[in-house]
């Protein structure tokens, strides 16, 4: 996507093209930080390998298409509950020893995580980039004159009733209560006879779990590469502080608004230019606004 | 006893009260937690800060001790506006502070604990051993020294709390409930601490629940119930006021609030 | 003053041995003594003061791309080059801390802006023609005094063991003065420490500053060690992880814990990648993973504590 950007109105006949761009980009975001809101703006857990998760499940689904021939949209089947079993795994084995203690156990705990996964994968898969062939790479819908890849437009469509999903999980629903409750005062929950261990290891699972619905879905049009995670967990961070943590819609709006702002300044400026600006934002945002763009939760 | 802590504390002509709360309040969205109160303390009183359970206390103290700003209201220390001001900053013009949930730090040992204290402020010392040894002989557990500040039993523990906030040499010092959790002979030995310190020149305000002590230890009492001052005055006065018995034992028939 | 004595009387033991060592070893010994520098500097802003960073690269990298460039466009000695290192690094450290730390965010959102800056600061070089882009900065080899090439690699063993020696001094001056009590506290109860006079923000502010000047001074010594540097290898989130792991691996509550780290991983990482290679690039990592969380499960008082631990527990 790197075009030289030369004089403003040369680019202006290509900005629709980059505003729909942005906002599939932003609605991957937004998928992969709705999970993260989850673990790290309900819970607060830290979890730096987030997005390793997310290059565990694009492998399982790569997997599933070479051994198995399998496209993606019918993997799926396997690979949400392997990645959810992962996710299981890793909260018994790693973050609940660490859940009490300071922060900075869990971060080098799941950095340590991280490590192994991603290097794990290299030495398994090696540095190449693989594509996932599916039944609707490469099919595009066209509105106008831009050219939107129709893998992409699904996954933003799920993105956003994964939010209102668990939006609505997390109000109105007993679980969603009983983990609410659980996250704000540990203590008092555990008074009331909740098993405050076993709605932290459900929430981690979903939030995590939701990986292994996001990579099947975008692997029609992404690449799989082991590095995949480490793009996406800082970024997904940034989009949860963005979004006022524990908020969803705000995960949401956080993300296309990345995703665009991203996609936009690579128009103008070409070049690893994008990544710069998200983390200038970011900044900017813990500056002035750390609350985020919705404000109120309590940082 | 003299000088017991070596404190050296400059009684001074105070002209005034040495800590003067003027109608402070503060309140968080609705709930008024401390709502309009006010009272002096005097240079070397030691002033009881009681009631039921949600009275305020904590907050006005957090006010008081610089971590909590108050709504509206002003607070003074010899005569200086201090309203508002962080934490750090009163301690070194000469309020210190324990805390309810002791918190020494763990991994280093009781003495260093201590020197942190002498060392805070960032004012002139000799020798912040020898001072950090001297404070650890005031409260009595100068053997302890060199032990880990983890390995100490309660008592100890909130002795050491009391020895940190005097290392700071402070004029005024706010005790919140330092007597809880302890043993009636442990309380005792708290006593006999704190009237050596009030001899040294040090100003108390101490919020307690533990009712003998804080009777016998106080030279007058404030009484806050719902945020508001309900009641002043000298401790045998103050038990037999109505209006405190009733926010007591109406506490009790009510259930908690 | 008794452990400046000892200090000294290591340095020199180590200066003296350095000419023993063959050209492996004292490759080695260049690696040790510099990345353990950027572990001890790491390790006093989150082992002292408790405040933990994922981006110090960004130290390192400032240091060598401005002295790097001064030398390479303006022609200035490598030696300036440090000082201008050291006064970036902590000008750098001093504003990021400042940003976070005035708004009392959490640790988490520190950790997450030094990823962040880092990573910037990659990108941002990465795209400068300037500073050699994404293809790095090559230095002529030219050995002489002046311009901070050795003709033997004993002089970056001295070099090297330089910006060790003032990084420990720092160290041990901190311990032994107020500041050491300033960063003890705010590590362990930062309330308490306000309640006892301690300016909380400008302890930490002081801490990073610290921290970023020390670390930067290894960016102009490894630049004109290696004659080439490039985003990557001086800016890269792997040196910041390596920084924390061997912190973390030597003993992060001790003062030296983490060139301990250094000096049992820096060999160990040599050793797998020589055995392994290009073949299964990758696995040092997943042993660095491996050994992190094991530290933090089984032994977070790390090589250090657990020495410690066992030396007092021998009869005496």
């Amino acid at each position: 996507m790197a075009r030289r950007g030369s004089g403003l109105m040369d680019l202006l006949p290509l900005l629709p093209q980059a505003l729909a761009d942005g906002l599939l980009l932003g609605g991957v975001y937004a998928i992969v930080a709705v999970g993260l809101t989850m673990t790290f703006g309900v819970l607060r857990i830290v979890n730096f390998a987030h997005g390793d998760f997310l290059a565990v499940g694009l492998y399982l689904t790569y997997l599933g298409a070479t051994l198995l021939g399998l496209d993606p949209y019918l993997s799926l089947i396997l690979v949400l509950p392997l990645v959810t079993l992962a996710a299981a795994f890793t909260y018994k084995l790693l973050v609940a020893p660490v859940i009490r203690a300071p922060e900075h156990n869990q971060i080098v705990v799941t950095l340590g995580l991280s490590l192994i996964l991603q290097n794990a994968m290299l030495v398994f898969f090696t540095a190449d980039l693989h594509a996932i062939p599916s039944v609707l790479s490469g099919q595009v819908v066209r509105l106008g004159n831009v050219y939107i890849q129709a893998a992409a437009l699904i996954a933003s469509a799920v993105s956003i009733a994964l939010c209102l999903g668990l939006y609505w999980f997390l109000r109105s629903t007993e679980p969603g209560r009983l983990i609410r409750a659980a996250a704000q005062d540990r203590d008092a929950a555990l008074m009331c006879g909740v098993n405050v261990d076993r709605m932290y290891l459900f929430a981690f699972c979903i939030g995590v779990g939701s990986l292994g619905l996001v990579a099947p879905l975008i692997a029609p049009f992404y690449y799989v590469s082991p590095s995949v995670g480490s793009n996406f967990t800082l970024t997904a961070f940034i989009v949860v502080v963005l979004g006022s943590m524990g908020n969803f819609a705000g995960a949401l709006i956080g993300g296309f608004i990345i995703g665009i702002v991203e996609a936009v300044g690579g128009l103008m400026t070409g070049g690893s230019i994008n990544f710069i600006i998200t983390y200038a934002i970011f900044i900017l945002f813990l500056l002035f606004k750390p609350e985020g763009l919705l404000g109120g939760r309590r940082l | 006893m003299g000088s017991a802590v070596g404190l050296d504390i400059a009684v001074a002509e105070v002209s005034g009260p040495l800590l003067q709360v003027r109608e402070v309040s503060r309140w968080f969205g609705g709930l008024r937690a401390v709502d309009e109160v006010s009272f002096e303390l005097g240079s070397q009183e030691i002033v009881g800060l009681i009631g039921p359970n949600g009275a305020g206390k904590t907050t006005l103290f957090e006010t008081i001790s610089g971590f909590i700003r108050p709504t509206k209201g002003a607070i003074s220390f010899d005569g200086l506006d201090i309203t508002g001001q962080p934490p750090h900053r009163l301690a070194r013009l000469g309020i210190g502070r324990t805390f309810q949930i002791v918190q020494p730090f763990r991994d280093v040992s009781v003495l260093e604990n201590v020197i942190a204290g002498v060392v805070g402020p960032n004012r002139e010392t000799m020798d912040p051993r020898a001072e950090a040894m001297a404070v650890l002989a005031c409260v009595k557990l100068d053997h302890r020294a060199p032990a880990l500040a983890r390995n100490l039993s309660l008592p100890e523990k909130k002795r050491l709390e009391i020895a940190r906030a005097l290392a700071i040499r402070p004029r005024l010092l706010l005790l919140d409930e330092v007597m809880a959790g302890l043993t009636p002979a442990e309380i005792d030995e708290i006593m006999v601490i704190l009237a050596d310190v009030r001899r040294d020149g040090v100003a108390l305000l101490v919020v307690e629940h533990v009712m003998r002590a804080i009777m016998s230890l106080s030279d007058r009492l404030v009484v806050m119930a719902n945020g508001r001052k309900i009641a002043e005055g000298l401790p045998a006065a103050v038990a037999a006021d109505p209006a405190v018995i009733e926010a007591y034992l109406g506490r009790r028939r009510h259930g908690p609030a | 003053m008794r452990s400046m004595l000892l200090l000294g009387l290591a340095t020199a033991a180590l200066a003296g041995i350095a000419p023993l060592l063959s050209i492996y070893e004292q490759h080695i010994f260049v690696l040790v003594a510099l990345y353990g520098s950027v572990a001890l500097a790491w390790n006093i802003l989150g082992g002292m003061a408790g405040q933990m960073s994922l981006g110090h690269a960004l130290f390192v990298g400032a240091g060598a791309y401005v002295s790097t460039a001064l030398f390479l466009k303006f022609a200035i000695s490598p030696w300036i080059g440090l000082a201008v290192a050291a006064a970036l690094g902590g000008a750098l450290g001093a504003l990021m801390g400042y940003t976070v730390f005035r708004r009392k965010l959490s640790g988490v959102y520190f950790a997450l802006v030094t990823l962040a800056v880092a990573e910037m600061a990659l990108h941002v070089v990465s795209n400068v023609s300037f500073l050699g882009a994404a293809n790095g900065l090559a230095i002529p080899s030219r050995p002489d005094f002046a311009n901070f090439q050795f003709n033997s690699k004993l002089g970056f063993c001295h070099a090297a063991l330089g910006v060790l020696a003032v990084t420990s001094v720092a160290i041990l001056a901190i311990h032994g003065s107020r500041l050491g009590y300033v960063f003890l506290a705010i590590r362990e109860n930062e309330r308490s420490a306000a309640a006892l006079g301690i300016d909380v923000v400008q302890g930490k502010v002081i801490a990073t500053a610290i921290s970023g000047a020390l670390a930067a001074l290894v960016g102009p010594v490894y630049a004109n060690y290696v004659l080439f540097i490039d985003p990557e290898s001086v800016l890269g989130v792997s040196l910041s992880i390596d920084a924390l792991l061997f912190s973390f691996v030597g003993g992060l509550g001790s003062l030296f814990g983490p060139l301990l780290g250094a000096v049992v991983l820096v060999p160990l990482t040599e050793l797998l990648r020589s055995l392994l290679g290009g073949k299964l690039a990758g696995v040092h990592l997943i042993v660095y993973g491996v050994i992190l969380i094991l530290v933090m499960r089984l032994a977070p008082q790390g090589l250090w504590g657990l020495l410690s631990a066992s030396i007092s527990r021998w009869p005496k």
